[in-house]
Formats: C-alpha cells, sequence, structure tokens
C-alpha cells in the first residue's frame, strides 16, 4: 500500500497533528523523517496509509498550516512531494 | 511530622505521582533524540503533560514550555521583556525571582500597590502607575508570605488598555485558583510545578502568549542543521535534555488537580486557614479579604526564626524569615521581624491543625 508523509518542524507539533488525526479516525505513525526530506536536520513526520491521505490532509490544513510538506512514496522506495 | 510548608514545596504527592516518576525512570529515554520506543514514550510523556498543562491553564499546546521552576521562567520572561535600564511596574508583594532579574538589568523599578488584602488599592496604584508607558509589567498572583490574592484579571484588562506586556507569577495560585493565560492576554504565566501542581521539585512551566528570547542555547532535537536556536515555541525554550521523570511526575500531579479541581483544593486551605487563625493566642495575625491558604503571623514575645526553631523540634515544618520577598514585608511593615508562614496543601488536616495551635499556644505561653 502507498505511503503518504506529513513532516513537521518539532516533535511537538507532529504529536499535535497525531492527536488531531486519532481524534477523527485516523491511524497515523510518528517516526524520525526519512533523511532524504530532511532541509535543516532533525525531524519527525507522521506517516499515514493511501486511503486516508486527503482526510489527513484536510484536517491538517484547517485553520493554521500545521506540517510542513507532504510526500508519497513511490514504487521504487524514494519519496516524492506532493503538490499543496 | 505535621507540614505546613507547602509554599515552598509540596512534600506530600498524589499516590500516582511516586510509580509515575520511577516508571519514566525505567522505561522513558530522551525527547526527540531517536525513533526507538523509549524515546517515543518519552516523547508521549511530556506531550501529554503539556496538553495537561494547555487544558488547565486554557493555552495552545505549544504555548507550554517546561523550565526548572518558577525561577527560571520569570528570567525567561524578564529577559524577553525588560532591556537595560528599562522602566518596569510591579507589585508591592514580588519575590526575588522578580527582583533580582530586575535589579540585574538596573531596571528602574515602579512599585504599585503596598496595601495588605486591599484589591481597589492595588488597582488604583496599578493604573496610576500604567499610565508611565513601562517596558512591562510583572505582578504575584498571590503573595508567598501573606497569601493576597492579587486581582490579576483586572490587572491584566488594565495592562491591555495601556499597552503594557503582562508577566504573571503564578507560583502561588497555579493549582487552587482559575488562570487563564487566553483570557489575561498576558505576555506570560510562570510557575513551579511542584508547588500546588504537585509535580516534583525541578519542574516548572512558562506559559507564552507569543514569542520569547532563550535563556539557554543548545541542543533541540529539531532544526539542528542550524546555527540558530528554533523561532518557534516550545523548543525555542527548551535546550537540552528534559527533565522527562520529573515531567511525568508533574503530569500526574496535574491530573491529580484536575479530578479534584483546583476550586476544591482552595476551599479546603482556606478552611485550614480560617480555623489556625480563629485559634492562635499571642501571635500577631495577617488575615483578610483576597487570601489563600496561606498565613503569616509574628509572635509577640519570641522572634520568628526561634519559634520555627521549637516547633522544629516539636517535628513542624514551616518557614519564618523574609521568604524570599522582602518588598512584601517593607510594603507590610514586617521587614524588621520577618514573619512565621503557614502554608497548607490539599493533604493536610482540620486535626493538624488543632494539634499545631495546641503545640504554639504551650510555647508562647513559656515565654
Amino acid at each position: 500500500m502507498q505511503r503518504y508523509c506529513f513532516t513537521f518542524r518539532s516533535i511537538t507539533s507532529a504529536m499535535q497533528a497525531q492527536t488531531l488525526l486519532k481524534q477523527a479516525g485516523i491511524p497515523a505513525a510518528l517516526m524520525r523523517t526519512p533523511s532524504e526530506l530532511r532541509t535543516h536536520g532533525c525531524g519527525y513526520c507522521l506517516s499515514v496509509g493511501e486511503k486516508s491521505y486527503f482526510a489527513s490532509e484536510s484536517i491538517l490544513m484547517q485553520g493554521e498550516k500545521r506540517y510542513q510538506k507532504s510526500y508519497q512514496r513511490t514504487e521504487h522506495g524514494s519519496w516524492q512531494e506532493v503538490e499543496a | 511530622m505535621i507540614y505546613f510548608d507547602a509554599a515552598a514545596t509540596t512534600l506530600q504527592k498524589p499516590m500516582s505521582v511516586y510509580p509515575s516518576v520511577l516508571k519514566a525512570m525505567q522505561t522513558n529515554a530522551s525527547v526527540a533524540r531517536g525513533g526507538y520506543l523509549a524515546a517515543q514514550s518519552a516523547a508521549q510523556t511530556v506531550f501529554s503533560c503539556r496538553q495537561a498543562a494547555a487544558e488547565l491553564f486554557d493555552a495552545q499546546t505549544e504555548q507550554v514550555a517546561f523550565t526548572m521552576n518558577a525561577t527560571h521562567g520569570l528570567n525567561i520572561a524578564i529577559g524577553t521583556l525588560v532591556n537595560e535600564g528599562d522602566l518596569v511596574v510591579v507589585s508591592g508583594f514580588e519575590h526575588n525571582a522578580v527582583m533580582r532579574p530586575l535589579y540585574a538589568k538596573n531596571a528602574k523599578i515602579l512599585v504599585a500597590g503596598e496595601h495588605l488584602f486591599d484589591p481597589e488599592n492595588t488597582l488604583e496604584a496599578f493604573d496610576a502607575a500604567l499610565k508611565k508607558r513601562p517596558a512591562a509589567a510583572i505582578c504575584t498572583h498571590c503573595s508567598n508570605v501573606f497569601g493576597y490574592i492579587l486581582p490579576i484579571e483586572k490587572i491584566a484588562e488594565l495592562c491591555q488598555s495601556y499597552g503594557v506586556p503582562l508577566i504573571i507569577d503564578a507560583s502561588q495560585s497555579a493549582g487552587i485558583l482559575p488562570l487563564s493565560l487566553k483570557n489575561t492576554r498576558a505576555d506570560f504565566i510562570a510557575m513551579p510545578g511542584h508547588k500546588s501542581l504537585y509535580g516534583p521539585q525541578g519542574t516548572g512551566i512558562l506559559l507564552c502568549a507569543n514569542g520569547a528570547k532563550p535563556l539557554l542555547y543548545g541542543g533541540t532535537g529539531s532544526n539542528s542543521a542550524d546555527a540558530l536556536m528554533p523561532d518557534f515555541l516550545p523548543d525555542r525554550l527548551e535546550a537540552g535534555t528534559h527533565n522527562v521523570c520529573g515531567i511525568a511526575g508533574l503530569l500526574a500531579g496535574l491530573r491529580y488537580v484536575k479530578k479534584r479541581s483546583p476550586k476544591a483544593i482552595m476551599e479546603h486551605e482556606c478552611r485550614l486557614r480560617t480555623l489556625l487563625a480563629g485559634q492562635m493566642e499571642h501571635v500577631r495575625i495577617f488575615t483578610g479579604n483576597a487570601q489563600s491558604g496561606v498565613l503569616s503571623f509574628v509572635p509577640k514575645d519570641m522572634d520568628c526564626e526561634s519559634f520555627a526553631s521549637a516547633l522544629a523540634q516539636k517535628n513542624i515544618a514551616l518557614r519564618a524569615g523574609l521568604h524570599c520577598a522582602p518588598l512584601a514585608h517593607k510594603s507590610a511593615g514586617t521587614f524588621d521581624t520577618g514573619t512565621v508562614r503557614v502554608s497548607f496543601s490539599a493533604f493536610n488536616t482540620r486535626q493538624e491543625v488543632l494539634q499545631f495551635a495546641q503545640i504554639c499556644k504551650k510555647l508562647l505561653q513559656k515565654t
């Protein structure tokens, strides 16, 4: 199953987003941002399944933008940025 | 032991605090430093505590920064808002945690309101002082010496109307009085975790409405490639490894306070204070309207330190002297004598109060 991930500036904002998604019934795994996606060093991201991506994006975009960027995992295992 | 020094730190904690600390020591590593289970556990502990504090104090989660104690938080707040030589308005009951950072910055200090248990006077004094457009106003919510509850919501409104940033010292009020970062629109609210929030020593919370200037610079587990501290909260104020075990204990304390309710705890402490005030003889008592569970008195024929020592011999724990708040004593006229201070927690009992009053009576009758 393709997976998507949302990157965050801090673990606190990642965990806040995870809480929001959980309240909406969307499981999201907290993990270290993959090396190829890091821009400023250490970071955390939330990984969601393909079916949950658009709902997750909608929730996380409500009000103040809560994530930095979102990415889709390709067949080859690399990450491709999803344009907003 | 009868422990009546909650204003210094609550010695008796809710039973849930002890296993929380132990479990964290055994299973929680460090926050934002790894992706393994023990790191995730630590992150969850710290995040849950942030959420609990945000809920209790009507703040956003990111606005909750963990500190070592209230003094640490006040130093951050003052360092952010006050520059060298700035004019600052303070109440007449501030602790050295406020005054010493101001002295270090050679601040011009305008003291507003020196009448004990007189909210009207305090408000009038702040109104007059804020007209001078200080760089900041700093106000304790509740005096650590006398338990005087200052009219902080109205002071906050005045600060808003004059456009003066406000720092609230909630050391003696967090956990027993309602306090909202959102409603007061204070720039900062500083509090210890180890008093009426029933966490361990070494914990504190600083609520930050907007940005803040870091006091410590170092690793945050975020933006590590950048030379500068992160420009977002709470990371900006949390360099170094968190006191995860302490925060685990603080989380248990916050849950206890929520369950019991600050209002119920405050009412309990005030009942004990009222009972004690009615029982004491041969002392000058400081009591009035707008008072918490803190009670100060001056023995009529014995100095305060000697009296406290005599009580310690009877296994009664309380504090005497200036309580790190010489300004409060100058305002109340007790700078030369100091006071003996009794301060209650949720765990003190009526029986302890009556026993204490009897012991005091016997000690003072001998003099």
